[in-house]
């Protein structure tokens, strides 16, 4: 159930010509999933020093 | 009794200072979780014996599509505790849910139209599953649409919660249009009658990819909710204090 498989890096990477489909898929999430929370994030700081600056 | 229990806990505040503490852990063990699943998914498993390796989408397409369905039913919840109870609270979840659920559905209906290339010849299908699932996405947005389009903000909570109410009959449809219909789209493979008939060594890091899915978009969602209700509190003492 561990077992590697693929054979090498390149075999990995090709995937048998899939890889052209399944990389692309992953990072797209990746960046989608990432870009959300820090956008979030940068968002929810700005409140709070903007909040904390009122509140002075 | 109830309706005051309920209100006790459901004070934003509450769900603000709670939140803050789950947070990291959730968003830690999400981002690991869902790295061993996914992995497990693409280097480990085995080779599918029909699709090759394209079904290696399935780690990322089957947890966001489960969650794409999973986060309306939530905000369906929360839309009935705020028509019956008055839960504020709940209407603000929605509110800061309804993002969430527009990338997920987005990544289930591209990752699916990806895979759809290799496995049936084309990107794009008016197949049940993928249309109904289309409308869950148009759902999602014009939730977001209708309560940004009012001033009056009480006002724009109860008609968003009718929405999601009104809305949440598109998820049965969803869920079994794939066997309603004769569809392009397979039907589950994972059922509470038959189990699964998927080898473990494909299940299991789908599974645990689902687990890391899961916490990773409650992370989210915790900051999402965080921000709306700081935003739309702000005025409010406790606020004040909290920042």
């Amino acid at each position: 159930m561990f077992n590697f498989a693929f054979t090498n890096l390149q075999d990995f990477l090709i995937m048998d010509g899939h890889g052209i489909y399944v990389w692309p898929v992953y990072l797209i999430a990746l960046v989608i999933i990432a870009t959300s929370f820090q956008v979030t994030y940068f968002k929810l700081r700005a409140l709070k020093k903007k909040l904390q600056h009122a509140s002075k | 009794m109830f309706t005051s229990f309920i209100h006790r806990f459901s004070a934003p505040k509450s769900f603000v200072e709670v939140t803050a503490i789950f947070f990291p852990y959730v968003m830690t063990i999400g981002f690991l979780v869902l790295s061993v699943g996914w992995i497990w998914g693409l280097a480990f498993a085995p080779e599918d014996a029909i699709q090759g390796n394209s079904y290696r989408i399935i780690f990322l397409h089957v947890p966001a599509s489960i969650y794409a369905q999973l986060i309306y039913f939530f905000m369906s919840i929360c839309a009935l505790m705020h028509l019956v109870w008055r839960v504020k609270l709940a209407a603000y979840l929605i509110k800061a849910a309804a993002p969430v659920g527009v990338i997920i559905t987005f990544i289930a209906l591209f990752s699916g139209s990806i895979w759809g290339i290799p496995t049936w010849g084309t990107w794009w299908q008016w197949d049940a599953r993928i249309t109904s699932t289309l409308i869950l996405f148009i759902m999602y947005l014009g939730i977001i649409t209708l309560h940004s389009s009012f001033s009056n903000a009480e006002k724009a909570d109860r008609l968003m919660s009718i929405l999601v109410v009104v809305g949440v009959v598109n998820i049965p449809i969803i869920k079994k249009s794939v066997d309603w219909w004769s569809t392009l789209h397979q039907p589950a493979s994972i059922t509470v009658s038959e189990g699964a008939s998927i080898d473990p060594s494909m299940l299991y890091p789908l599974a645990i990819s689902a687990l890391g899915m899961g916490l990773t978009l409650i992370a989210l969602g915790i900051m999402t909710s965080r921000l709306y209700i700081l935003t739309r509190e702000k005025n409010k003492k406790w606020v004040q204090s909290y920042v």
